[in-house]
């Protein structure tokens, strides 16, 4: 079976993320002063081939952990585990 | 004189002549090892020097990590031998787990190059043997991401271990409680942002970086 992960990476709540609040000045020059918050952060998106589901939602966060993140600052979600051929 | 040290060469790395120079002066042999060795046991220490490993993509240090000479800078740092990382070295190390934390994109979001003051807080670690606590010098910083940032249980550890080295005087990056350096529990391993090997003579502008050669020097011959 053929999978495509999207994994996403941002700071852990509490650490610093001086770009997001350079990006949050802009939007709020850019005229949009409700915006309260802005994040920054990575997005990664594999394809990879497992036996099901379950093993390659498996594989794709060991590789988060190790590799994609950094645990001392970020925190990874795997999001849309999509199957995209059935060999 | 004993074994050479080593000064680790990643694709993007850009400041090993420099810091071969600076160890030639403080009368260190050294030799140049690519990322792709394995084996240090015929050198007596270790500086991974500045630059820009493997393209600082995806995070500084974050690829070399998985570079095979990894494996061998970490038995050196078990056995007790001497390794330095020099800005990127420091972030290769931190991203390795030799080293606590991490270094983050300074918090005015500015490049910084500029000679900063710093304090000896711990003069028990390998960078900061010949100088006295509380000593100050000047050593230049040329970085993005210097910002040093961890969690406050391992600041408490740092703190209580003595593993802080040194500190800015005025904080340029916003690092957590101003640290430039710090060092594994034995003090053995230590990484630092500011540039020592920029500041070993008179022509490059400062000699302080002289000190902390001069306690590699001492860490060096000492344990082997």
């Amino acid at each position: 079976m053929k999978y495509e992960a999207v994994v996403e990476v941002l700071l852990k709540d509490g650490v610093s993320d001086p770009e997001g609040v350079a990006i949050l000045d802009a939007v709020v020059s850019l005229g949009y002063g409700s915006v309260r918050k802005v994040a920054s952060g990575k997005l990664f998106r594999l394809l990879l081939q497992a036996e099901d589901e379950n093993s390659a939602a498996d594989v794709v966060s060991e590789i988060a952990e190790q590799l994609l993140s950094n645990p001392v600052l970020e925190d990874f979600r795997v999001r849309d585990l999509l199957l995209v051929a059935s060999v | 004189m004993g074994k050479p040290v080593a000064v680790v060469i990643f694709p993007g790395t850009n400041c090993e002549h420099d810091v071969v120079r600076a160890l030639s002066i403080t009368g260190v042999t050294s030799k140049l090892v690519w990322h792709q060795e394995t084996d240090l046991s015929e050198c007596s220490g270790v500086v991974v020097p500045g630059g820009f490993a493997h393209g600082d993509y995806l995070r500084p240090g974050a690829i070399a990590r998985f570079s095979p000479i990894m494996s061998a800078i970490a038995a050196m740092a078990k056995k007790g031998a001497p390794v330095l990382g020099i800005c990127n070295g420091f972030q290769v190390l931190t991203e390795a787990g030799l080293l606590p934390g991490a270094l983050q994109k300074n918090s005015g979001l500015r490049f910084i190059c500029k000679d900063c003051e710093l304090e000896v807080v711990s003069n028990r670690s390998i960078a900061t043997s010949v100088l006295e606590s509380n000593a100050r010098i000047t050593l230049p910083i040329n970085h993005f991401e210097g910002r040093y940032t961890c969690d406050s249980e391992t600041l408490a550890q740092l703190v209580e271990y003595d593993q802080i080295v040194l500190r800015y005087t005025d904080n340029p990056n916003g690092s957590v409680e101003a640290i430039a350096a710090i060092s594994n529990r034995i003090g053995n391993v230590v990484g630092m942002m500011p540039h020592p090997e920029r500041a070993s003579e008179p022509l490059a502008g400062g000699t302080d970086g002289r000190y902390v050669l001069e306690s590699l020097k001492a860490a060096q011959f000492a344990n082997w």
